[in-house]
């Protein structure tokens, strides 16, 4: 590469780390503090708070309900007014009901409906504090490593994954250029940097390979 | 001033750069389902004769008497008593699953390990320590270490992003378009949660 190319390269490198760095520094704390709340829940200060209020209606469900659980809810849904991630369905045999959890990063939804009158037996509104939203917001979306048959079905939750998959890719950019910078960096004392990279390296490393291997 | 400011975004951000790509990569194999689930197929049993019942009861103490005995390591995540014969215990690490059942009638233990997948090892330290069972996380070295390691990702980030706002605003040159690209994330960031929250 030509001195002059060099000199182009590391100047836009060094713009883009500030552009990215900047453009997702909200998206940076909202993640940095609801990972801190997640991982203190003995922290009280941090601590989310839930309060659950049964929301009154007079509506009900046209019915009899779908057989399909997923379209039954929909109709609960569009019918109730609510807005957001199907989260969880459930029929019971027993009550005759057929409840539905709709969620949102702020309050979750729980709808109980009659299977063969369609009358709302309860809905119920739980809403959380700000770091409630912020821990939700670090979750939310819509899928579980743990219950593959959860899928995303609300736009918001999709674009919402997608920021975060952004957020992912400008974090490993800001890690790629940083090193690239340092690097680059003229007539650096880079004796430091070296022990800063290679003992966090190690460390991760340690975790990711040395743990397995030893246990 | 700048030079220190800096040195210290430098150093904290060259050390950090691991963990930070493990928090990166993990996080897109959590939104797409990118990691396998265990692989219940490939699930060993044993059964080991135990030299000395561990006494009655759920704590974990006596889960972690039991792994001795058994040389065994792992984060203890629940203990259940099943009347007065059986008692099982799950344990996890960063590649597997153990669910550990103890038969005191025959004295012996009965341990099935469920291979958990190279993807599931970041997945394992993404979510390590969290939320859940508060009462019995970081009973194992390794996630009270992790734990560690977590917080100060956190304060790591918020010690390079402070640093890089006073980095940029003292490069006059970069401030419009730096102002242009904070402000579009401002716009961005507000609308999303704005709609999400509704």
């Amino acid at each position: 590469m030509s001195p002059r190319k060099g000199l182009f390269v590391r100047l836009w490198t060094r713009k883009l780390h500030f552009y990215v760095g900047l453009y997702f520094l909200f998206f940076l704390w909202l993640f940095a503090l609801s990972g801190l709340s997640l991982n203190r829940p003995g922290w009280k200060w941090l601590a989310p708070e839930f309060r659950t209020e049964s929301v009154p209606t007079e509506r009900s469900i046209p019915h009899p309900l779908p057989e399909n659980d997923r379209a039954a809810a929909q109709l609960v849904m569009e019918t109730l007014g609510l807005r957001g991630e199907l989260h969880q369905t459930e029929r019971n045999l027993q009550t005759g009901t057929f409840k539905v959890w709709v969620h949102r990063p702020n309050r979750l939804y729980i709808a109980t409906v009659e299977q063969k009158t369609g009358r709302v037996v309860e809905l119920g509104e739980r809403r959380t504090n700000l770091w409630g939203v912020l821990r939700d917001l670090h979750t939310f979306n819509g899928v579980s490593t743990e219950d593959r048959s959860q899928r995303r079905d609300w736009v918001f939750t999709t674009i919402w994954t997608l920021s975060m998959d952004a957020l992912a890719v400008g974090i490993v950019f800001l890690v790629v250029s940083g090193l690239y910078l340092w690097i680059v960096r003229a007539g650096a004392n880079r004796r430091w940097g070296i022990v800063a990279l290679v003992a966090g390296t190690l460390l991760a490393l340690w975790f990711l390979i040395g743990v397995p291997w030893l246990t | 001033m700048y030079r220190l400011l800096r040195e210290l975004h430098l150093y904290v951000g060259l050390f950090f750069s691991p963990f930070l790509s493990i928090y990166a990569i993990s996080a897109v194999l959590f939104n797409h389902l990118w990691a396998p689930p265990p692989a219940e197929e490939q699930a060993k049993t044993v059964r080991i004769a135990l030299e000395t019942l561990p006494p009655d009861g759920e704590s974990l103490a006596q889960a972690r008497a039991l792994m001795r005995q058994l040389h065994l390591s792992g984060e203890v995540e629940w203990i259940h008593r099943r009347g007065d014969r059986w008692t099982n215990i799950r344990v996890v690490r960063p590649h597997e699953s153990l669910m550990i059942e103890v038969d005191a009638q025959n004295q012996e233990a009965i341990v099935r390990t469920i291979p958990e997948g190279a993807r599931r090892v970041l997945l394992f330290y993404h979510r390590m320590p969290g939320p859940h069972l508060v009462k019995v996380r970081r009973n194992w070295f390794v996630v009270r270490a992790w734990g560690w390691i977590a917080d100060a990702t956190v304060y790591a980030i918020l010690l390079m992003t402070t640093t890089g706002l006073l980095l940029w605003w003292l490069l006059k040159a970069e401030r419009t378009a730096g102002l242009l690209a904070l402000g579009l994330g401002v716009l961005t960031f507000g609308g999303l949660v704005i709609a999400l929250l509704g």
